[in-house]
């Protein structure tokens, strides 16, 4: 193989890595679990409690109940660009430049053990995330910015 | 052989890792198949005390036909939010006549329909059928069911436990489902009715089951509109010389301080009663103040009272806090989302100071505490050793509250196993103290820091003292924290060391 064609080869696989869903990300643990508890895009609908279901099913409700998550309904792609050009710096955190639509889900009842029960609040508001390398790795619950 | 059956659980954990749940549970459930293969050939020894637990998975086709064999070996079967249909009944039917050592059956959160349970209840009705626990929440039932539901509930006295919350049965399908409770051969001990769209016109039929099931020992009624008239009504069955309730949840149920009186008159005669739980009604301290009327009778003998969202203030709390410190019998308590303030906590401080206070759980996140009461909080831990659980994040404490509350928790005296403080706006300053009461309290079991901005330098810290041969914590609960991944990577290694632990994030 001359070099120029292998470095042909590199770069078509390169492409094709990028056009893989899920293939770029697949290595990044912190990221994987950044989406698991607050991406949920399109909103899920199911036939029970929507925040009841998707805490469930994300598994936060083991082995007692997370008390605060918050889902942002937007692509991987949107989210992402807060971490560099769609975001600006807040702290040692990226504020998004543009709303998202998000589901906050508030823990209800009188204790933190399961069965889980939500209340739920969606709304358009900026989020606040935090990155690692490009990626998002946290999300703010402390901070509720609606407006700029 | 003793240690078997839990070797063989098909639990599936939802956990972190691969994003979506039914992802992991798919795994986790190729590797139940494959134990359950090596198991087969000593199953009459120890087969039957199997339990299968699966959630969050899907049960179409093919995998529905490779699970369905198993099904007759289980005494417990759990298959919650498993997009099982309709279609699903006829097979689970046939198992609950087969399978005679079935006894406890959970399908919530799947679409059965009134047409699933039809075919479902054919199965219940068979004579061979002994299951003592069903739970249908969510699983699209109307009042059209609910002639089936009477029949069961008439025709099987082994029946102890059914849970039919989320599912619009409406007033006149819960009549009919109190027809059967009626009967004579039910012996139901357990019935949960949340979200069920009942009224006020059910109580009667209600009212009536109370005065007669002797059985029954725990309902459920929470998150219905019922109001004052309703509640007046279902505490007169409960006063009734035959009932024996032990647990009534009355959340969400349009209560008010008018019919709080007898309420506490439930309180102060029935001493077989050890829960209320009427969380979410706006009650006020009026109401609380008769409730407290009736559990300082010595005839009253609760053990759990549940009173979030009660629109409680300080006002009342010096009445609770005498309460805790004469009622022995009460261990749980939970006044989440009342605005006590500094003032309230500093009367339930006082109360559970007293030797006789017994509280062993206390919930009150978000009830707009401050540093200020953290002093007295402090002083409760190194004085009172029957106290276990305490869960007091969601206010504004603070590291010079939380420090307070570390000076608490090092007194030899405090035996406290769960300690929650998440969203309580610590910062890495305390995290000094909190890696004190790690490595030196043995008793410590669980800790929730989650929602604070701890920083790596925080973390840091608490990992180290987690490291401590001393430390004995088996829930560590970080939830949104931002830190570096070398703080990531060290939790991992963390829990690796330490077998009991597990690092939630």
């Amino acid at each position: 193989m001359r070099p120029l064609e292998g470095a042909a080869y590199f770069l078509l696989l390169l492409l094709v890595a990028e056009l893989l869903p899920g293939f770029s990300d697949g290595n990044n643990p912190r990221y994987e679990n950044f989406l698991n508890q607050h991406r949920d895009d399109p909103k899920s609908s199911f036939h029970g409690r929507y925040c009841d279901t998707l805490m469930r099913s994300r598994g936060l409700t083991r082995p007692q109940c997370k008390e605060i998550n918050t889902f942002i309904h937007g692509s991987k792609r949107q989210i992402r660009a807060v971490c560099d050009r769609g975001g600006v710096p807040d702290g040692q955190l990226q504020r998004s430049l543009q709303h998202f639509r998000v589901t906050t889900c508030t823990l209800r009842g009188g204790s933190t053990r399961p069965p889980c029960e939500y209340k739920e609040n969606t709304s358009p508001r900026y989020i606040v995330i935090g990155c690692e390398g490009g990626w998002p790795v946290h999300y703010d619950e402390s901070q509720i910015v609606t407006t700029i | 052989m003793r240690g078997l059956p839990s070797l063989f659980q098909l639990g599936v954990r939802c956990g972190r890792g691969p994003p979506f749940c039914h992802i992991r549970g798919r795994f986790a459930y190729s590797q139940a198949l494959a134990q359950l293969l090596l198991f087969r050939g000593r199953r009459s020894a120890v087969a039957l005390k199997m339990d299968l637990d699966i959630q969050c998975e899907e049960f179409r086709g093919s995998k529905w036909k490779e699970l369905l064999p198993s099904l007759n070996q289980y005494k417990s079967i759990r298959l919650d939010d498993c997009s099982l249909l309709s279609s699903h009944c006829e097979d689970l039917s046939s198992v609950l006549s087969a399978n005679q050592n079935l006894t406890e059956l959970k399908l919530n959160n799947n679409e059965l329909g009134d047409s699933g349970l039809e075919k479902l209840c054919k199965g219940l009705m068979n004579p061979s059928c002994k299951l003592q626990k069903l739970w249908l929440q969510n699983c699209n039932l109307t009042k059209a069911c609910c002639e089936n539901l009477r029949s069961v509930l008439s025709t099987k006295p082994s029946l102890a436990e059914l849970h039919l919350g989320d599912n619009r049965l409406g007033t006149s399908g819960v009549n009919v489902l109190c027809q059967g409770l009626l009967d004579p051969n039910c012996q139901l001990q357990k019935l949960q009715l949340e979200y069920c769209e009942l009224s006020a016109r059910n109580t009667e039929a209600l009212s009536a089951a109370l005065r007669t099931k002797t059985s029954l020992n725990e309902l459920n009624l929470s998150n219905n509109k019922l109001g004052d008239a309703a509640v007046k009504q279902l505490c007169e069955g409960v006063l009734d010389a035959n009932c024996n309730l032990q647990s009534l949840q009355l959340e969400n149920c349009r209560i008010t301080a008018s019919s709080c009186g007898d309420l506490g008159t439930v309180l102060s005669t029935k001493p077989s009663l050890k829960e209320l739980c009427i969380g979410e009604n706006k009650i006020g301290d009026a109401g609380a103040a008769h409730l407290c009327k009736g559990l300082l009778n010595p005839n009253c003998k609760l053990e759990k009272l549940w009173l979030w969202e009660c629109d409680l203030s300080a006002a009342c709390c010096k009445e609770l806090a005498h309460v805790i410190a004469t009622k022995e019998t009460l261990k749980e308590m939970s006044l989440i989302g009342n605005n006590l303030k500094d003032e309230g906590m500093e009367y339930l401080c006082q109360g559970l100071k007293d030797p006789k206070a017994a509280l062993q759980s206390l919930w009150l996140r978000e009830c707009g505490l401050t540093a200020a009461c953290c002093k007295s909080v402090g002083s409760v831990l190194s004085k009172n050793g029957s106290f276990k659980e305490l869960h007091i994040g969601g206010n504004n404490l603070q590291d010079e509250g939380v420090a307070q509350i570390c000076e608490g928790l090092m007194n030899p005296n405090c035996t406290l196993q769960s300690l929650w403080l998440g969203n309580s706006e610590l910062t890495p300053a305390c995290c000094d103290k909190l890696a004190t009461v790690i490595a030196a309290k043995q008793c410590l079991k669980e800790l929730d820091l989650s929602n604070n901005p701890l920083e790596d330098e925080g973390v840091r810290k608490l990992c180290e003292a987690v490291r401590n041969p001393n430390c004995q914590l088996q829930h560590l609960i970080l939830y949104d924290i931002y830190w570096a991944s070398e703080i990531e990577d060290e939790l991992k290694a963390l829990e690796e060391s330490k077998p009991g632990l597990k690092v939630i994030y």
